[in-house]
């Protein structure tokens, strides 16, 4: 099977879970078999290897590919767009956060709504060179790339939904994208979701038929959970890692924070990561007072977030909407309890994890406490969680996703012989 | 001749609501109260209300049907509370004299939960409940997992109990035709037990009147006959007490049991008696039911908890709140609910 797919991140560029999914499932389709074409938008490091080719749509600035005519029905707006929350112009949110500014401004560009439609520019060449049997598409920034690629080649197209314009923004999303996904959605052949709860909101919200949705988990990889937990006589430490966007719900972890820090002010609380709701979260913790017990280190390379995983007690993600959160398959791979909003789509695939009502502080507050202080609760959820996630695998998600492949590329039987 | 000792059992639990932490000393109440007063109500439309009206006309027919009735103390408690009506019709059946209601604790208590001496205070307050709602003391203890056995029968010889009667798990079919039902001894019981609480619930008419049909089929038989609880175990001689059925307690339930087990046994001459009543309704052994996790990584829910964590974390709590109550705890809540990992 020989994939021509369409990507925005890859790591070790990275702005979040986006490009962490791509490459497990690229490593995965890789291990079943598969040849794949990854186009990304720019992409400075090594371009192939084995049966991996990477390819770069606009490493060149001048560039002057027009964006196709005809491949969108969609109103062309010059805005400032937000690929997943935080604009690449974010204000200045510390020393620490400037390499999350830095990567957020390289792979998302000044103005992202032309960068979409020349990627989708380029996709036309691209596909017109490269053979291929089948194209794949993540998110709505390459639903553009991914629609010219089957114009011009004929080729099935699969777009792969990580998360909506509704997911990250409520009511109050762009409509440009809202437009884009919409058009990625509708005509793509197969629609692959992250979840169940992100394939029922496609057919709620954009009216997928479900003979064309498929849902196939995120996974992780990486072995039986480490050795974790704080040290003798450490504070205990809760801890937030992702975009501190409104989807992520940020204020909600520093409000269920400060009634944590009531009965337990010896409590820690850490903030790992950047974004456009960084600004306020500071200056909302000022107000409650809770600057010695509220940390914001920024945006964390792997290594170091790893490490704050291992030490922290409980991981908390209270997200407004989220169709996966593969950063408590993270945490839980580490052996740190989670609390996750109810419905993520990440509780289909573990359920040793508490789940919290969206905006329920009381009672987000009640279940950091409660990890913290009932110790058979903490090492349950942590052993069993732990299993949970060694038995998933990206392979396993591949071979799902090379189904799916194989339902769009499957001959017609020959004819009997006459 | 095959002997049938037909017992219907019904149990009601005290569901625990979400009780969270910062409930711990300001709000005693851990019940949710509406759902269970709304299941009741179901339960009595639905089966308790046909089905005593089944068995009365059946008694009235058959002179020689007999049975035994196994009624929790949750399940009579809420009845008085939530459906008192059902109650004369239950009192109705044992009037008869052909139904036999049988003795079990008085909070449907895992009995490691509490002293010897908790175990015969329970046990003899079901027995007072059962003179007073249905008229007849019991003499025979069933219809509930004992638990530990050897407290069990220590507690029960030292009332005079007459014995116990293992009734086994619910029946989900009663033998289509009670007089081929293969009886290999012919001095055997044929143990039967029906849960009154989902007759009628599934397929209505279907099994309520399939138990009606089965009752006028194994009456009219002569060579079925009918004995009460105490009759079968005068028959067969008292029965050695059953080891638990229950699985071994996971980490949650023993943390569960041994904070419950911190608790003082309440002195119901020093303590406020709803405190009490709160105590032992928080030994039932369905919260702790709750609390089991499933093999294949699973949680099963039992109302309102997503979770066996859910009941776990309400348990807690509400033990902290009770431990507060009791005048045991330090004022910090915190401090109170730590333990050591």
């Amino acid at each position: 099977m020989r994939v021509l797919m369409f990507g925005w991140e890859f790591p070790p560029q990275i702005s979040g879970g986006l490009g962490v999914a791509c490459e497990g499932l690229v490593r995965g389709l890789l291990q079943s078999g598969a040849e794949v074409v990854l186009v990304l938008p720019r992409y400075p490091h090594r371009k192939s290897s084995g049966r991996l080719r990477i390819l770069e749509a606009l490493a060149d600035p001048a560039d002057a590919t027009r964006p196709p005519a005809d491949a969108l029905h969609v109103r062309r707006i010059e805005t400032a767009l937000r690929p997943y929350g935080p604009p690449a112009n974010a204000e200045p949110v510390g020393d620490t956060a400037t390499p999350a500014r830095e990567a957020a401004a390289a792979l998302y560009g000044p103005n992202l709504a032309s960068e979409v439609l020349r990627y989708a520019g380029r996709a036309a060449a691209i596909a017109r060179r490269e053979r291929f049997d089948v194209i794949h598409a993540h998110d709505w920034m390459t639903f553009p790339a991914g629609l010219e690629a089957r114009r011009v080649s004929g080729r099935p197209l699969v777009v792969h939904v990580h998360a909506t314009e509704y997911d990250r923004a409520g009511e109050g999303g762009n409509p440009f994208v809202r437009e884009i996904e919409r058009e990625g959605v509708s005509r793509a052949d197969r629609v692959i979701a992250v979840s169940r709860y992100t394939a029922n909101r496609l057919a709620r919200e954009y009216g997928v038929p479900r003979r064309r949705l498929r849902v196939v988990h995120n996974a992780i990889d990486g072995g039986r959970p480490q050795r974790r937990g704080p040290a003798e006589g450490d504070s205990p430490l809760v801890l937030f890692a992702g975009r501190v966007t409104w989807q992520k719900g940020p204020e909600y972890f520093v409000e269920a924070a400060a009634r944590v820090a009531r009965e337990m002010p010896e409590a820690r609380f850490a903030v790992a990561g950047s974004g456009d709701r960084l600004p306020s979260l500071r200056e909302r913790v000022r107000q409650l007072g809770l600057q010695r017990n509220i940390l914001f280190t920024g945006f964390l390379p792997a290594a170091e977030l790893d490490r704050l995983y291992r030490r922290a007690d409980v991981y908390v993600m209270p997200s407004f909407s989220e169709p996966f959160g593969l950063t408590a398959l993270e945490a839980l791979r580490h052996g740190t309890p989670v609390i996750v909003s109810r419905g993520a789509g990440v509780s289909e695939v573990v359920r040793n994890v508490l789940a919290v009502d969206f905006g329920d502080i009381e009672d987000l507050a009640s279940k950091i406490l409660s990890v913290i202080l009932f110790a058979p609760l903490r090492t349950t959820l942590s052993r069993r969680g732990g299993r949970e996630v060694e038995r998933l695998s990206w392979r396993r998600s591949a071979e799902r996703v090379m189904s799916v492949y194989a339902e769009l590329t499957r001959r017609p039987e020959a004819p009997p012989p006459p | 001749m095959t002997r049938v000792a037909l017992v219907f059992a019904a149990h009601a639990p005290w569901r625990l609501r979400r009780y969270n932490y910062f409930d711990v000393g300001r709000n005693h109440e851990y019940f949710d109260r509406e759902a269970m007063s709304r299941r009741i109500a179901g339960l009595d439309a639905g089966s308790l209300e046909p089905a005593t009206a089944l068995l009365a006309a059946a008694l009235d027919r058959h002179p020689r049907l007999a049975f035994g009735l196994a009624l929790s103390g949750p399940f009579l408690d809420q009845l008085a509370l939530w459906a008192p009506a059902r109650l004369p019709a239950f009192r109705r059946l044992v009037d008869t004299g052909r139904v036999e209601p049988l003795a079990q604790t008085s909070h449907r208590s895992l009995l490691w939960s509490s002293s010897a001496k908790e175990l015969a205070v329970q046990v003899r307050a079901h027995g007072e409940r059962l003179e007073r709602h249905l008229g007849r003391t019991p003499r025979v203890f069933g219809g509930e997992d004992g638990g530990d056995a050897n407290a069990l029968s220590a507690a029960l010889g030292a009332q005079g109990f007459f014995g116990r009667l293992d009734i086994g798990a619910d029946t989900s079919d009663l033998p289509a035709d009670p007089v081929a039902s293969p009886s290999p001894d012919r001095d055997a019981i044929l143990p039967l037990r029906v849960n009154l609480t989902t007759l009628g619930r599934s397929r209505v008419a279907d099994s309520l009147a399939q138990l009606g049909r089965w009752i006028d089929a194994a009456s009219a038989s002569s060579d079925v006959r009918f004995v009460t609880p105490s009759e079968a175990i005068q028959a067969v001689g008292p029965e050695p007490p059953a080891p638990s059925s229950r699985p071994a307690p996971n980490e949650l339930q023993r943390d569960a049991r041994a904070a419950l087990a911190t608790l003082q046994t309440p002195r119901p001459d020093a303590e406020d008696p709803e405190t009490v009543e709160d105590y032992r309704r928080l030994t039932g052994s369905d919260h702790f039911d709750a609390m089991a996790l499933p093999r294949g990584g699973g949680a099963p829910a039992t109302p309102p908890f997503d979770s066996p964590y859910e009941a776990y974390m309400a348990f807690r709590h509400a033990i902290a709140d009770l431990e507060l109550r009791f005048g045991g705890a330090s004022p910090r809540r915190a401090s109170a609910l730590r333990i050591p990992a």
